[in-house]
């Protein structure tokens, strides 16, 4: 059966919510609230903070490399998502909301805690489950959102000095090539000089 | 008359013209050219922006991935297990694209007449074709002392292994090797369409109107009588409120695998269900090696080196070619499946790091219909592409020869890009690799070649264009890109799309 985003909705989200119905409880479990730098466009808060938490298993920082928090990388997805597709939001925030949700974490993985209420090595094992589960729906998730994730870290200069990448050399004196028809006609200027 | 950013626009515009052609990449640029020279009046509406080496200066992949690809550089396919890389600003695909130029193999063209009942379409016929755009886009071999230590990486294995690895032709002019043509190129030497066919054809009179989507064709019966579309803001991608209604005497889709059958399906066209069908990818995988040597492969040209030892496979075999792919910090960061500690520790080694890729032929086996694309009622539309057996068999071959080919040039550790990369020393490790997993999310894949989706053909039943790209039932509507090949080609498809596209002006313009 192939994995589609709508199902993770279907059957994610959807099944979620019907088996919270005898387990109140581990739904309720709360999230470590982070408080947003600047209005959400795409996220709820509850979705920011989750993201704020991926973000920091995903790009811990350390050795020099700053935290994922610190370069903001939560914010500047939810105002990128804000300038895409209303559906790609829709598909992150559901995904987000599965990797938080207490519930279908205790059903699937035997943990009670919501994923922002873990601590990191809790948390790096999650995701760890995730990136290689049974469940398509679970590695489409963490595929998608580790992919926006790294992207927007590693794209900041702030963490080229790790990789001893040292960026686009300055190009600005180097002049566009001629005009087609001028560069060619003295092309082929040439190449009539040089033949016999 | 210059390029007009559809988002200054400020009133509704109702406009007549000979030719409007949907998309500005490599079919529809160098239709427009041709078609221009003939002395018609060609509108070209294309969604994405119009942009320059003064917005490409710096090399910032978070800008250039944002504005210069289709979903900011988010697409994929419907499951997310492959990462799909297409252009969408003035000039398309060819603004971002490594510049890799090879004619469509006669063996291709072979099995499109044979198989698909296309007709016309062989070598000599496409020919002068390829010879006037190589011209024009000075393609030319890149030597292969020039190839950056990532390119010599396959050349160096390859050979080592007895393989012809071979260097690549390349559509470049006053290229500095800097690396960054899939970023946009910072100094024009890449000639891409907006450098070079769109230059001309606007000098020439084209009206190209830049952040204009169109939504919709406007038909009854065998005509379209208008193309509707509407202006976008370039940082959001909101619509303006402005629309636009072309009224022309031919429409050329060619808006490019995924969103050109998108158009069509969008606008009630189906072509008795092929929309759409038959979309193929040259599905990537990749394996990557450690050197003890800087590889530092963010710089150099991109693709430089080729090697086409496994194209044919024998029956039932998914062929597949081998190449090298870029890696600056931001796009190699989202290859593999690793995170924390792990995850920057290996880009701690990039630049020590050289990747071979290898590119599957779909669509020659009888049984490899490829993928889908589906029009989703939020107006999105997805990629179906299922992993079928020759696609895993595919994928097993091609890793152990990846692997191989790093060993032989060197690299002192080789790790696949599996969800648990496998990692070897020697080629007695390869049993490793032979026995791991291979499926959706279990390795890393990509594709920067969507081809397909309006395959031409013999047949209103098989296909959904003529073999004059004109689509079957109508008489002005055309498609004229990559969508139409019936499989994908075994070759980087640039040039095989330029041909097609100067070819088909003669039936184009003898339609208006």
């Amino acid at each position: 059966m192939s994995t589609t985003r709508r199902r993770v909705l279907k059957y994610g989200l959807g099944g979620a919510a019907l088996l919270a119905i005898p387990a109140v409880g581990l739904t309720l479990r709360p999230t470590v609230m982070v408080k947003p730098p600047r209005p959400l466009q795409t996220f709820t808060p509850r979705q920011y903070s989750t993201l704020v938490a991926l973000a920091d298993t995903i790009c811990p920082g350390g050795d020099g490399l700053p935290p994922a928090a610190e370069l903001e990388i939560a914010i500047g997805l939810d105002s990128l998502f804000a300038r895409m597709h209303p559906g790609v939001g829709s598909d992150l925030s559901a995904g987000l909301d599965l990797l938080e949700n207490a519930l279908a974490g205790a059903l699937l993985d035997r943990r009670t805690k919501t994923f922002t209420a873990s601590d990191p090595a809790a948390r790096a094992a999650i995701l760890d489950t995730w990136r290689s589960s049974s469940i398509l729906l679970r590695r489409a998730v963490f595929k998608a959102l580790r992919g926006f994730v790294v992207a927007a870290y590693w794209g900041d200069p702030r963490t080229w000095s790790h990789v001893d990448y040292p960026g686009q050399p300055d190009y600005s004196n180097v002049p566009s090539p001629p005009p087609f028809e001028a560069w060619m006609a003295r092309k082929e200027a040439e190449a009539a000089e040089e033949s016999p | 008359m210059t390029i007009v950013s559809a988002a200054t626009l400020r009133s509704d515009q109702d406009l007549d013209c000979d030719v409007c052609i949907i998309g500005s990449g490599a079919g529809g640029a160098v239709l427009a050219a041709g078609l221009v020279e003939q002395g018609l009046d060609v509108i070209v509406l294309e969604a994405g922006g119009y942009y320059t080496r003064e917005d490409f200066a710096g090399g910032r992949e978070t800008w250039a991935y944002e504005h210069l690809y289709q979903d900011r550089g988010s697409r994929a396919t419907e499951d997310v297990a492959i990462t799909v890389l297409q252009g969408r600003s003035v000039g398309g695909g060819t603004t971002i694209n490594w510049t890799t130029c090879y004619r469509t193999p006669e063996r291709i063209l072979e099995h499109w007449r044979t198989v698909h009942g296309v007709q016309g379409l062989d070598a000599a016929a496409l020919a002068p074709h390829w010879e006037a755009v190589e011209r024009r886009l000075n393609i030319h071999e890149w030597p292969e002392e020039a190839a950056n230590p990532n390119n010599q990486v396959l050349l160096r294995g390859g050979r080592a292994l007895g393989w012809h690895p071979h260097a690549l032709r390349r559509n470049v002019r006053g290229c500095v090797n800097s690396g960054y043509c899939g970023v946009g190129c910072p100094v024009d030497g890449k000639q891409g369409m907006a450098v070079s066919y769109l230059d001309d054809a606007v000098r020439g009179g084209l009206r190209l109107f830049a952040n204009c989507e169109a939504r919709e064709l406007v038909w009854s019966e065998s005509t379209v009588s208008a193309v509707e579309a509407q202006a976008l803001d370039p940082e959001t991608d909101k619509p303006t409120g402005v629309r636009l209604t072309i009224r022309p005497k031919v429409v050329v889709n060619a808006g490019g695998a995924i969103n050109g059958p998108t158009l069509l399906l969008r606008s009630g066209i189906d072509g008795g269900g092929l929309v759409g069908k038959r979309t193929f990818i040259h599905p990537v995988c990749g394996v990557a090696g450690l050197y003890d040597d800087l590889v530092a492969p963010w710089h150099g040209a991109p693709q430089s080196v080729g090697c086409h030892e496994f194209v044919d496979r024998g029956p039932g075999r998914m062929g597949f070619f081998l190449e090298s792919a870029p890696l600056q910090p931001m796009l190699a960061s989202t290859v593999g499946f690793l995170f924390g500690q792990e995850h920057a520790s290996f880009m701690g080694k990039l630049g020590h790091v050289g990747v071979v890729i290898a590119l599957g032929i779909d669509g020659l086996l009888p049984e490899d219909v490829g993928g889908e694309v589906i029009l989703k009622s939020d107006g999105r539309s997805w990629l179906r592409y299922p992993f079928r057996e020759p696609l895993i068999e595919y994928l097993r071959a091609s890793h152990v020869e990846m692997a191989r080919c790093q060993l032989a040039a060197g690299a002192t550790e080789v790790a696949s890009l599996h969800a648990t990369p496998v990692s070897l020393t020697s080629e007695a490790d390869l049993d490793r690799l032979r026995n791991a997993p291979y499926g959706p999310h279990e390795q890393s894949m990509f594709t920067a070649h969507a081809m397909g989706g309006c395959a031409m053909g013999g047949a209103a039943e098989t296909s959904v264009v003529d073999s004059d790209l004109k689509v079957w039932g109508f008489d002005n509507l055309f498609v004229v890109d990559g969508s139409v090949f019936p499989t994908s080609l075994g070759v980087n498809p640039s040039l095989s799309i330029y041909g097609v596209a100067r070819r088909a002006r003669e039936a184009v313009a003898a339609a208006v």
